[in-house]
C-alpha cells in the first residue's frame, strides 16, 4: 500500500511539452475547449483561428520533435497505473477478507 | 525464648486458609491482567475494523482516479497522435479544425489526477499502522 500510495506519474516531457506550447491558446480558448468536454466540435474558435493555431503548432519544432516520445511516455503511464489498479484490486480483497474475519 | 514463641505462633496458624486466600488474591490480579488485554484486544480489534472499513474507501476511490487518469492518459496519446498526423502529412483540411485546439489542450495542460491515500497517512502519521495486522496490507 506503500508503494501504491505513490504511484508517480514521470511527467518531465509532459512538462517540456507544455513549456513548449504555452500561448499557443489563449486562456479563452483553454475555457472554451475544456467546457466543451468530449463535444469539442462545438468549442467556440473560429476555423480560421485554428489554422492560425495548426500553423504555429507546425512550426515550433522543438515541440512537434517531442511527439514520439510523449506517446511513449503516456503509453508507460498507463502501464504503471494500469499495474497500480490491479495492485489496488489485490488490496481490495485483502481488506474485504480481513474486514470479514474481524467482524 | 522469642524462637518457641514464633514457632508455636507458626504451628497455629491454618495455612491451609493462608494458601486459599493468596490464590485468590493471585488468580484475581492475573484475571484483572486478562480482563484488561482482552479489553485491549477489543479496543484495537474495533480500531482496526474502523481503519480497514476507511481504508477500503480509500482504495475505491484511488481506483476512481485512476480510472480517470487512464482515460486522460488515452485520450492524451489520441491527441499527441492526431499532432503528429499533422505534423507528419501537413494535411490541416484533412483534420476537423475543431479537434485542433482540442488536441493541444488535451496534450498539453489537462491535469492528472493526484492519487493521495488519505487514511493510509494517517496511519502513518499516527503510528497507528501496527494496529493493521495484515503484513501485506501495510
Amino acid at each position: 500500500m506503500q508503494h501504491e500510495s505513490q504511484v508517480g506519474f514521470d511527467l518531465l516531457a509532459q512538462h517540456q511539452f507544455e513549456r513548449l506550447t504555452a500561448g499557443l491558446l489563449t486562456s479563452d480558448e483553454l475555457v472554451a475547449v475544456e467546457n466543451s468536454g468530449s463535444e469539442y466540435h462545438t468549442a467556440d474558435i473560429s476555423p480560421a483561428r485554428a489554422l492560425e493555431i495548426t500553423e504555429s503548432f507546425i512550426l515550433n519544432s522543438d515541440a512537434t520533435d517531442l511527439l514520439p516520445s510523449l506517446v511513449q511516455h503516456h503509453a508507460f503511464n498507463k502501464k504503471v497505473i494500469n499495474e497500480a489498479r490491479e495492485r489496488t484490486q489485490e488490496l481490495l480483497a485483502q481488506n474485504d477478507e480481513l474486514a470479514t474475519q474481524l467482524d | 525464648m522469642l524462637l518457641g514463641r514464633l514457632r508455636k505462633n507458626l504451628t497455629e496458624i491454618n495455612w491451609f486458609a493462608v494458601i486459599v486466600d493468596v490464590s485468590i488474591v493471585i488468580v484475581g490480579i492475573l484475571l484483572a491482567f486478562q480482563i484488561d488485554r482482552w479489553a485491549d484486544q477489543k479496543r484495537n480489534q474495533y480500531l482496526e475494523l474502523e481503519y480497514l472499513v476507511r481504508l477500503k474507501h480509500d482504495l475505491q476511490m484511488e481506483m476512481e482516479l485512476m480510472d480517470s487518469a487512464l482515460e486522460i492518459a488515452d485520450d492524451r496519446i489520441r491527441a499527441v497522435k492526431l499532432l503528429e498526423k499533422l505534423t507528419e502529412t501537413s494535411a490541416v483540411e484533412e483534420i476537423p479544425t475543431g479537434s485542433l485546439p482540442w488536441a493541444v489542450e488535451t496534450a498539453t495542460w489537462r491535469s492528472f489526477p493526484n492519487i493521495t491515500s488519505f487514511v493510509y497517512r494517517e496511519l502513518q502519521n499516527t503510528g497507528n499502522l501496527a494496529l493493521i495486522q495484515a503484513e501485506s496490507l501495510r
